[in-house]
């Protein structure tokens, strides 16, 4: 019966794909072009890509044609800076670099209105206000305020534009774009506990939104704890033994991206255990290099260490499981 | 055991996702690519057929495919932990990247792509997207993820991989004079376990498979739908324990299956619009574990202390392992731009965690008795979050920024509470309400609010002065205490965009203190009346030391400072150099954590020698340092439990160093048909633990070794470009990394005396892979 149902949800769910795709193709596409309009060289869009790469051609020292492989230089998508029914005003390379009418005069003298990179680039916060003109919303709606934000990071910084791929959005090179500013991150991946940041299996942004977040450190979720469940379901419970650090905060006793101290814990056990339990006998007890060469007692430090009895930390629902044991 | 239905044939297997993907692909939008040429750029409007080339490859995505073989020199866990290549032998390298758009001054924006990557791998990664840009988007995706854990675990059980673990014919239990910390028992033991032992592998793959869907209702209003479904099957290995006191405990380490079903349903619909933004939400989280529990023989004799049924050959142990549970929440979001300078954005997500999978019983063993049932017979446990959010961002001056925000972050833990009467590791009968035995369960909540406040200046030229205050307010449920506060001071200073010259520096101050800590509160809420009441008398009536601080409850002072410059001295060399430290000093903690400092310093140079090569190098040294400290005592409890010092005190102080090292290098050595590469990474960890004790401790504490590993990794490539875009590709990589750890060197199963362990090594490997292959690239 199980089967059954599920089959018919995954029959459902294609075909439900399907025939979205199809009324997407049956006439309510956004494409205006379906129009007939006429005479397409004629549109301002046009009009400034021949003016723009008549310098800006594939000579020139900062070539820019490969804007034309990405989705920003779609026409046909009316929302993009080289739509062509962006009517009359600035359109194409100005409009995100701004009606240049000084730098068309006189390029040398004069930079284009918005510059991006080299030693005319705007400040990252003039920069951002032509991308956040067309994306606020979505994963950007929190960027005013955020952490990057607040830091002058630009778009740019992380973004490339002028490309058909945009490597920070690539999940196997992501990671060197964000190692550009974040150096200790970059350390940690090479720990013998790591997630795999390195093995481009996983990446910043499956974890963190850099454009900002309800969440805490630029978090995905809205909480700490709700982005670990993403992939860590098993540990969300609710569990008949909680264990309270765990429900507060995954990271009271684990560091995300890379630990010597296996899997992913701040500290060694049994000491991490103890830093919050000292209850009579073993518990409150001494550990140390006695225990490693077999003079005390080696069960609570060998091995899984405190896990060799307490091994469901994370909770347990097991009636008789108070004590982590079960 | 619960059994449950078997899933397997309700997940989506690959077959089936296949024939989704290539269902869409016959429906993708197939007309207008590649049918209109593009006239409008003025450089290079094509004339010519080698024009024309040129055009084509200038303004279109390029496709491209890899194949070749590889080879791995030898087996190894580790290196192959999550790529897959754990085995020696040779493998298949295989890359895709098929783009298909149409020209940027098409008539339509009609699209598909499907990138592959190590296709001839466990880790394995497909994805198909496909949609008309601006109107909808269609995507596919299958993933695997292997986890190699290790290789040299060893077990004496049969059913490896099941949920239930018997012994072998002819054990013979490790008996109470078995297990004593001498050499002489662990002999005895060695020659009890070391017949049946036998290795096994573990590590964990998960199967994933998302399928999602983005159509444009109108120009301002989108909405996105994705599903995907992971599959997560493998082992790990699991303390398992017998007995009820500390001095029966009996324990022995098994693998435990892991077979999990997560399926995540997420819908959004957005409104995008010039002044004002929303996107409302629905968000599903299914998880399904095929498991219950895990059941296994006990190999340990029946001792003093436990029900004889307890133990070997009858006794058996059970885990309850992770319950299933769901999650829903539901979602919205908004921003608005009240004026040019001033925007105001908000969040609002309410959820509902729940679990109500049928209890175990408290014991697998029917001879135990179990005379008072269970106060239920599941838990019915729900927790309600609500998440509020509001950010205020304004630009009143030119020169100034001011931001505001506030979070409210409630988890309302309503799951039902009542007493149980446990019992203790399978091993006795039910005790009474009198006894610690009788519990109730602590559904813990918090409920936070937090404030920031934060501005900056531009006190020069791209040079920002800025400060902040925070006011964080934690209350909980069922804690030692009810409420923290912390309040956080920032200042700091940064210059931006710079020709030769870029930096900031922050600094942070915060003060953490809270309401008073009441150690035995949690202690008082969950033993029964009966059995705290009488402690009182003796002055003893807590579990943990009154003198303990938990450290996410505890009195804090934190210091953090974050540096980073970064020079540009001459036009082809850049400098950086960037610090990020933490300090955090738990002052009232007698007990406890009393110290925890992290650094991280790194500096890196990257040198542009010549327009065709690029190299660059880094070093980070990284330290983690903690100081705790504690009090043993047993029976003289109430002796221990008031004075400020004790001759029983001891004091671990842990200290972790890691030293980074990257150069790499890029040469185009014959421009446009030989580019060559490298990169070497040497990796050193050092975990030190020294541990003090005071005079009255009976064995004094003495350093444990050394925790150490050590990477040594150099990766090169040669890439020769043959004509018409095709490439042949060599790349060589050798690591070898080694590690110590003594918590699993010389650590035999028969090593501890009650704690039949995996006797697994630590990880060490000296692995070379070297890689052939031909790679095709067209427009």
């Amino acid at each position: 019966m199980m089967l059954s149902a599920h089959r018919v949800i995954a029959v459902g769910i294609c075909a439900g794909l399907l025939a979205v795709i199809a009324w997407s193709r049956s006439g309510l596409a956004l494409d205006s072009r379906a129009t007939g309009e006429g005479a397409a060289t004629q549109s301002p869009a046009k009009k400034g890509v021949a003016l723009c790469t008549l310098c800006h051609n594939e000579n020139w020292r900062y070539p820019v044609w490969a804007i034309f492989q990405s989705k920003h230089a779609v026409m046909a998508d009316q929302r993009t800076p080289f739509a062509d029914g962006r009517g009359t005003g600035a359109g194409a390379c100005e409009t995100c670099h701004g009606v240049s009418d000084n730098h068309v005069a006189n390029a040398v003298a004069m930079p284009p209105k918005v510059v991006f990179r080299g030693k005319n680039a705007n400040p990252a916060s003039e920069q951002n206000q032509v991308c956040l003109a067309c994306h606020q919303s979505g994963l950007r709606m929190h960027w005013k305020g955020s952490l990057h934000e607040s830091s002058d990071v630009g778009c740019v910084a992380c973004h490339q534009i002028h490309t058909g791929r945009d490597r920070v959005l690539d999940k196997i090179t992501q990671p060197e774009v964000c190692f550009g500013c974040h150096k200790a991150q970059r350390e940690q991946i090479n720990r013998i506990s790591h997630h795999p940041i390195k093995e481009g299996k996983i990446a910043c942004t499956q974890c963190h939104n850099p454009h900002g977040s309800a969440g805490p450190t630029l978090l995905l979720k809205t909480t700490l704890n709700e982005t670990c469940f993403t992939c860590h379901a098993e540990k969300r419970g609710p569990f008949l033994w909680e264990h309270s650090p765990v429900r507060e905060d995954c990271t009271h006793c684990h560091t995300p991206h890379g630990s010597i101290h296996r899997p992913l814990l701040k500290a060694r056990i049994p000491w991490l255990c103890q830093e919050c339990h000292s209850s009579i006998f073993h518990p409150s007890a001494a550990y140390s290099g006695n225990n490693v060469s077999l003079l005390g007692a080696p069960d609570r430090v060998l091995a899984k260490s405190c896990l060799n009895c307490h091994s469901q930390v994370h909770g347990s629902n097991h009636p008789a499981g108070v004590r982590k044991q079960r | 055991m619960i059994a449950k239905t078997n899933r397997r044939g309700i997940g989506m297997s690959a077959r089936r996702f296949g024939c989704v993907a290539v269902a869409t692909a016959c429906l993708l939008p197939a007309d207008g690519f590649g049918q209109q040429d593009s006239p409008a750029l003025a450089g290079l409007t094509p004339r010519t057929i080698e024009e024309e080339i040129a055009v084509r490859e200038l303004t279109r995505t390029s496709s491209g495919v890899e194949i070749g073989l590889g080879t791995v020199s030898s087996d190894s866990y580790k290196f192959g932990e999550y790529s897959g290549l754990k085995k020696q032998g040779p493998y298949l390298l295989g890359n895709i990247d098929f783009v298909k758009r149409s020209p940027y001054d098409s008539e339509n924006a009609n699209y598909w792509s499907l990138k592959g990557t190590s296709l001839g791998l466990a880790s394995r990664n497909l994805r198909l997207e496909a949609g008309n840009q601006g109107n909808y988007k269609l995507w596919l995706e299958v993933d695997r993820l292997p986890q190699n854990q290790t290789e040299s675990a060893r077990t004496i059980f049969s059913g490896v991989g099941g949920a239930n673990l018997t012994l072998p014919a002819g054990w013979a239990p490790i008996t109470a004079a078995d297990a004593v910390n001498t050499a002489a028992g662990r002999t005895t033991r060695a020659a009890k376990i070391d017949p049946f032992e036998r290795t096994f592998d573990v590590g964990q793959e998960r199967k994933n498979h998302v399928i999602g869907l983005s159509k444009f209702l109108s120009p301002n209003w989108e909405l996105r739908a994705s599903f995907k479904h992971e599959i997560k099957q493998g082992n790990k290995i699991t303390g398992a324990l017998i007995g009820n006191d500390e001095g029966n405990l009996r324990a022995v380490l098994i693998p435990e299956p892991v077979d999990y079903l997560t399926n995540q349903f997420e819908t959004t619909l957005e409104y995008s619009g010039a002044k004002s933004q929303i996107q409302l939400g629905y968000y599903l989280s299914l998880f399904n574990n095929r498991n219950n529990s895990l059941i296994w023989q006990n190999p340990y004799a029946a001792v003093a202390g436990w029900n004889p049924a307890a133990g070997f050959p009858a006794g058996q142990g059970q885990l309850g392992l992770s319950p299933d549970n769901r999650f829903h929440q539901l979602t919205a979001s908004g921003g608005v731009n009240f004026t040019e300078t001033t925007r105001l954005t908000g969040n609002l997500a309410l959820g509902r965690m729940t679990q109500d999978q049928a209890f175990l019983p408290y014991t697998i063993n029917p001879a135990l008795a179990a005379t008072t049932p269970l106060p239920r017979s599941s838990l019915e446990g729900r927790i309600d979050t609500t998440l509020a959010n509001l950010n205020l961002t304004s630009r009143p001056l030119p020169k100034l920024n001011l931001r505001a925000s506030y979070r409210y972050d409630e988890r309302d833990n309503r799951t039902p509470q009542a007493q149980y009467l446990y019992i203790a590791g399978d091993s006795q009968n039910q005790q009474g309400v009198a006894t610690d035995r009788a519990r109730v369960n602590l559904p813990f909540g918090t409920k936070q609010n937090l404030l920031k406040l934060d501005g900056d200046y531009e006190i020069w030229r791209r040079t920002r002065l800025n400060a902040g205050y925070d006011y964080d307010e934690i209350k909980r449920t069922f804690s030692e205490v009810d409420r923290t506060r912390e309040q956080t001071w920032r200042l700091g200073l940064r210059r931006s965009v710079s020709e030769t010259f870029t930096g900031a520096i922050n600094l942070a101050h915060s003060n953490r203190s809270g309401s008073p800590y009441n150690g035995n509160a949690p202690y008082l809420a969950s033993y029964s009346p009966q059995f705290t009441g009488p402690q009182t008398a003796f002055g003893t009536q807590f579990e943990n030391h009154p003198l303990l601080r938990k450290f996410s409850l505890a009195d804090r002072d934190r210091d953090k400072l974050r540096f980073s410059v970064t020079l540009t001295p001459v036009e082809r060399v850049q400098l950086q150099l960037s610090a990020d430290t933490n300090r955090d000093n738990y002052r009232n903690s007698v007990l406890g954590l009393t110290d925890s400092n992290s650094a991280s310093y790194s500096l890196d140079a990257s040198f542009t020698p010549a327009e065709n090569i690029t190299a660059y190098a880094y070093y980070t040294y990284a330290n983690i340092n903690s100081i705790q400290k504690g009090r043993e005592y047993g029976v003289d409890k109430a002796a221990q439990a008031t004075p400020l010092a004790s001759t029983k005190d001891w004091l671990a102080d842990a200290n972790d160093r890691i030293d980074t090292v990257g150069i790499g290098f890029k040469i185009d050595a014959i421009t446009n048909k030989l580019d060559l590469g490298g990169e070497y990474l040497y990796s050193q960890s050092i975990g030190k633990i020294d541990v003090f004790t005071g005079p009255a401790i009976a064995t004094a504490g003495t350093p444990l070794p050394d925790l150490k590993t050590r990477l040594n990794g150099i990766n090169l490539y040669a890439k020769y470009r043959l004509q018409n875009h095709a490439a042949l590709k060599v790349n060589i990589l050798h690591q070898k990394f080694d590690s110590a750890d003594w918590g699993l060197d010389n650590v035999v199963p028969a090593t501890t005396p009650l704690v039949l362990n995996t006797g697994q090594l630590s990880p060490r490997y000296s692995v070379t892979v070297i890689g052939f292959s031909f790679s095709y690239r067209y427009w």
